[in-house]
C-alpha cells in the first residue's frame, strides 16, 4: 500500500478580482438605495476623483496633509524611541511614563482635538494629534522589544567582552526591529485617520479634512467619498512604501 | 596562577544554593565540576565568570581574566550566520582580517567551515554546539568554562575535541572548568575532579588523577579504580 498525503494548497484570490467584487457590492448597494446623497455610485465618485486631480488645490491639500501626518509621525517615532529606550532601561522612568500612556490611549481622540484647538493654530492641531496617538504605540513597542531581547545572548556577549556598540548593532537593533516596524506600520494607518479627523474639526487651509468638512456641509456625497478614497489610497501607499523600506533596511534573508 | 574561593554564599529565590564554600584551584589543570543536576554547579561557575553576583564571600585570582564559556545551549545569534557569530565575538578583540582568519581556523577544527554561511536554524543541534565550541576556542580566554559542552556530539568528534583540549590547550597556562555528569568524559579529560553535592553546594571530595591525560589508555586498571572511586558516591 502506498502512503500519500493530499496537500490542500489554497490558491490566493487575485487582488483585481477582490477589488472588482467590492466595487460590484458598492454598486449593488447604490442600486438598492437609489439615492446619491446616502451612497453615491462608484462611477460618480470616480468622475469626481478625476475632476479633483485636475485641480491644483487638490495637490496642495494632499501635500499639506502628507506633511502633517509625516511631521506627527516622525515626532512620535523620535520621542517614542528615545523615551522607550530610557523607560526600558530604568524601571522608575517606566513607572512614571506608563500611566501617562494608558491615559492617552483611553482618552477619546475628540477630547484631545478640542484641547489642541485651544492650544495650537489650526494647521498644527493635526500634527499634535497624530503625534499624541502614535507616540504610545511606538513607545510601548520599543519597550517591549528591548525587554524581549534574549538575556542569554546578552550574557554570552558579556562573558566574551563584546563591545557595547556591537551588542547594540548586532543584538539589540535586530531584536527591536520587528516590534518597531510593526508599530510604525500601525501608526501610518492610525496617523492618517486621526490627522484627517483633526483636520475636519480644525479645518486648516489646504487640508484633506477641510475638504471632507465642506463636502459634509454641502451634502456632496460624491465629493466626500472621493476624498475618503484619496485618504485610503494615500494610507495604503505610505504603508507599502514604509514596509518595503523597513524590509530593505533590516530583514536579512534567512532561508527557511 | 591560582583561584581561591572564600566563604561564598548565594541564595536563589528561597533556596540557599551555596553556603560558606571555600576552595582552591590551580592552573595548568583541567578541573571537573562533577555532581548531580540541580546541585548548584552552574550557579557556582556563573559566579566565577561574573554573570551572577555572590551574596557574600569573594573569589581571588580572577582580576583582569577573560573567559571562554561554552554554555549548555549554543547561544548563537539566530539572525547571523555561523561565521558572523564568530566575528561578533572576535572583532571586539582582533582586527577584521585576524578575526576572519581565526574564525576560519577554528571552524575547520570543528568541521564546520563548509557551513560558515549557514544560519543556526539550518544546522543540527550538534553542529550548533560545535559552532559554540569554535567560538570559545577562537576567543582563547584565560579561563575556559565548559558546561556539558559535548552534549549531542558524535563520539569521534567528542574524542577529537577532548584530545585537542588535552594536547594543545593544556599547555597554555589556562584554567579549565569542565562541568559534566558523564563519568567517562570526566575521567578522560580531567586532572582534578571536584565531586559536589547539594543543596547547598558542598564539596564532597576531590579526586586528583595522577596519570597524564594522554597516557590514560595505557593504565586501564588504575583508571578503573578512579572510576570506582567516583561512582562510589552515586
Amino acid at each position: 500500500m502506498k502512503d500519500f498525503t493530499i496537500k490542500n494548497k489554497r490558491k490566493p484570490l487575485n487582488k483585481v478580482v477582490i477589488f472588482i467584487f467590492w466595487i460590484v457590492v458598492w454598486q449593488m448597494i447604490y442600486f438598492m438605495i437609489q439615492r446619491d446623497i446616502y451612497v453615491p455610485s462608484p462611477f460618480s465618485v470616480f468622475i469626481r476623483l478625476k475632476e479633483l486631480i485636475m485641480l491644483s488645490v487638490f495637490w496642495k491639500s494632499v501635500a499639506y496633509s502628507i506633511y502633517r501626518v509625516m511631521a506627527g509621525l516622525i515626532l512620535s517615532i523620535l520621542l517614542g524611541v528615545g523615551i522607550g529606550i530610557v523607560s526600558s532601561m530604568n524601571d522608575y522612568v517606566y513607572d512614571l511614563i506608563n500611566p501617562l500612556m494608558t491615559a492617552i490611549k483611553s482618552t477619546p481622540v475628540l477630547s484631545f482635538i478640542i484641547i489642541a484647538l485651544i492650544w495650537f493654530s489650526s494647521s498644527n492641531v493635526p500634527i499634535f494629534i497624530c503625534f499624541l496617538m502614535c507616540f504610545p504605540v511606538i513607545w510601548l513597542n520599543v519597550v517591549t522589544g528591548i525587554r524581549n531581547v534574549d538575556e542569554k545572548l546578552l550574557e554570552m556577549a558579556k562573558v566574551y567582552r563584546v563591545r557595547k556598540s556591537t551588542v547594540l548593532r548586532k543584538i539589540y537593533l535586530p531584536s527591536i526591529m520587528p516590534y518597531f516596524s510593526a508599530a510604525s506600520i500601525t501608526c501610518l494607518g492610525l496617523g492618517w485617520k486621526v490627522s484627517v479627523a483633526a483636520e475636519v474639526l480644525s479645518h486648516p487651509k489646504n487640508a484633506i479634512g477641510s475638504h471632507l468638512y465642506s463636502a459634509k456641509v454641502y451634502l456632496d456625497s460624491s465629493d466626500l467619498f472621493a476624498w475618503t478614497v484619496v485618504v485610503i489610497l494615500l494610507s495604503l501607499l505610505f504603508e507599502s512604501i514604509f514596509a518595503q523600506l523597513i524590509r530593505k533596511i533590516t530583514i536579512k534573508k534567512i532561508p527557511s | 596562577m591560582k583561584i581561591q574561593v572564600k566563604e561564598l554564599f548565594k541564595k536563589y529565590k528561597d533556596l540557599q544554593v551555596i553556603s560558606n564554600l571555600n576552595m582552591d584551584f590551580s592552573s595548568d589543570r583541567i578541573h571537573c565540576i562533577f555532581g548531580p543536576s540541580g546541585c548548584g554547579k552552574t550557579i557556582f561557575v556563573n559566579i566565577l565568570t561574573g554573570l551572577v553576583d555572590a551574596d557574600e564571600g569573594w573569589v581571588e585570582g580572577l582580576e583582569g581574566k577573560s573567559f571562554s564559556y561554552i554554555f549548555q545551549e549554543d547561544r548563537l545569534i539566530p539572525w547571523a550566520t555561523v561565521e558572523e557569530n564568530m566575528l561578533f565575538v572576535l572583532e571586539s578583540h582582533y582586527s577584521k582580517s585576524e578575526a576572519r582568519q581565526l574564525a576560519g581556523e577554528y571552524l575547520s577544527l570543528v568541521n564546520l567551515l563548509k557551513f560558515k554561511n549557514s544560519y543556526p536554524e539550518q544546522l543540527s543541534g550538534g553542529m550548533k554546539q560545535r559552532a559554540a565550541i569554535a567560538r570559545a576556542f577562537a576567543y582563547g580566554g584565560d579561563i575556559v568554562v565548559m558546561d556539558e559542552p559535548f552534549k549531542g556530539l558524535d563520539l569521534e568528534l567528542k574524542k577529537g575535541l577532548m584530545d585537542y583540549i588535552i594536547n594543545d590547550w593544556n599547555h597554555k597556562n589556562r584554567f579549565f572548568f569542565f562541568i559534566t555528569h558523564d563519568v567517562d568524559e570526566a575521567l578522560y579529560i580531567a586532572d582534578d575532579i571536584h565531586v559536589f553535592q547539594g543543596l547547598p553546594l558542598t564539596l564532597k571530595k576531590q579526586i586528583t588523577i595522577e596519570i597524564p591525560s594522554c597516557d590514560r589508555g595505557k593504565y586501564r586498571n588504575e583508571m578503573g579504580r578512579y572510576k570506582d572511586l567516583l561512582l562510589g558516591d552515586f
